[in-house]
């Protein structure tokens, strides 16, 4: 417990400038602090009440900038990656980018009172695992697990759900069903 | 009354064994992939639930959720939330979670009576906390195999997504919920039927977002469903002992708040 406290002071320290010169070397706050940042901007956009257009631009912006989409994409794509050719990989990077866009700027339609509170970071090898928690204003909390490498996100975690892992089973089976090609025509035609 | 259970008891025994010989020989196909011998019904079964979740369940989930006061869906939750604790607290016991299976109980007597039957969670003031354990995760917490390897993926009328091992422990804490004996004996099981509704509309209700956005940013929704059932139990067996909504504690000194206004 006082571990975990000390953490989550050293954690919540960080976030302020001033303080970073008392924190050990690593990442860990820079993990917290970028989670923290990101949250700030999105709960900017959604409570600025900023048309759908502007509100997408901005999330679409956020996620380009915080995500390693690139990473993400790969590890999605899981074994198919390797046997891709050189030009499939890159209409699927360029599809699955999109959509991902698509769907996180749909995410966040309007700000209802949720409350996000970030805690602990552990090291996971080269991984930061940020832990959050967001409280819905019934007072359900959901569990949120931000995984941060070399400064960008590459998963989330929802209630234990990784969404990279979700996405690969997801992907597989339509690969499966209709080939990457069929796949990266699917994620055009979303995302378009 | 004594035959009919005892007639359940020995579907149960050959439900168990059944599912039990299915558990012994699995290993996973694919790495990270879930184990699913029976794709081809369980996408039929799958298809029908959603059908019925479309029509009926998501429907009234959504009423439910819209147009009754967060005060009441909180105290039905609460009323749930306390009807389960004996399956809980017989749970932790099996896990040898022993503590938690007497503040668990302490719970549910504190909720019982002080709570009005269980509307008002006044025990979590007292420092007891809500838990939830069934005799699925039991299960995996004892098993040798890694959380994610529950035997066979399974889906089940109604119930939806499952796998051999949480099919076990549906059948289990069936078996030994007081409250469902209580109510057979006395031939008042409208009430457990009206609990189970109550259990589906609220539980549903709570996963409205979720899955709403997992079937719209999906390409198979069979599939991202299946990953997701199967991550999220695991996750519930490995965090055994770890409170699910206090894990973060929420008024610690270091706290970075940040949507304040509501």
């Amino acid at each position: 417990m006082s571990m975990l406290t000390r953490r989550m002071v050293i954690g919540a320290m960080c976030a302020l400038p001033a303080a970073a010169a008392f924190a050990a070397p690593g990442g860990a706050q820079s993990a917290a602090a970028l989670v923290n940042g990101i949250a700030n901007r999105v709960l900017t956009v959604l409570k600025t009440g900023a048309s759908d257009v502007e509100r997408e631009r901005t999330l679409a912006g956020i996620l380009r900038e915080n995500f390693d989409l690139q990473a993400i994409g790969r590890a999605v794509l899981g074994r198919h990656w390797n046997t891709a050719t050189p030009e499939q990989r890159q209409r699927f990077m360029a599809a699955f980018e999109k959509a991902e866009v698509r769907a996180y700027s749909n995410r966040f339609k309007a700000y209802s009172g949720q409350t996000l509170t970030v805690g602990a970071v552990t090291h996971q090898g080269q991984r930061e695992l940020v832990e959050a928690q967001i409280v819905q204003p019934n007072g359900t909390a959901i569990r949120l697990v931000w995984e941060v490498m070399n400064g960008k996100i590459v998963d989330v975690t929802i209630e234990g759900v990784s969404m990279a892992i979700t996405r690969r089973s997801d992907f597989n089976a339509y690969i499966q069903r209709n080939g990457l090609d069929g796949l990266i025509a699917e994620l055009e035609r979303r995302g378009s | 009354m004594f035959v009919r259970w005892v007639s359940g008891a020995r579907r149960g025994a050959v439900v168990l064994a059944l599912a039990g010989s299915l558990l012994g020989g699995c290993a996973t196909a694919e790495e990270g992939e879930v184990w699913d011998p029976l794709e081809t019904p369980n996408r039929f079964l799958f298809a029908i639930n959603k059908t019925l979740d479309t029509f009926i369940l998501r429907p009234v989930a959504v009423a439910y959720r819209d147009l009754t006061p967060n005060g009441v869906q909180r105290g039905t939750r609460n009323v749930l939330n306390n009807l389960g604790e004996p399956v809980t607290a017989v749970n932790e016991l099996a896990q040898g979670e022993g503590t938690r299976a007497a503040q668990t109980i302490a719970r549910f007597l504190i909720n019982s009576t002080l709570g009005l039957l269980g509307i008002f969670d006044v025990a979590k003031d007292f420092g007891l906390p809500h838990t939830k354990e069934d005799f699925g995760q039991t299960i995996g917490v004892w098993a040798k195999a890694p959380p994610e390897d529950g035997g066979p993926y399974l889906v089940l009328p109604l119930a939806g997504p499952s796998n051999a091992r949480d099919a076990v422990g549906i059948l289990v804490d069936y078996l030994i919920d007081p409250f469902r004996i209580g109510t057979e004996q006395l031939d008042v099981e409208w009430l457990l039927y009206a609990r189970s509704g109550m259990d589906a509309v609220d539980a549903r209700s709570r996963t409205l977002q979720a899955l709403d956005d997992l079937e719209k940013n999906s390409v198979d929704y069979y599939s991202a469903v299946r990953s997701a059932y199967t991550q999220r139990r695991a996750a519930q067996i490995r965090q055994r002992g770890v409170v699910s909504t206090s894990s973060l504690p929420l008024d610690a000194p270091g706290r970075a708040e940040l949507g304040l206004a509501r």
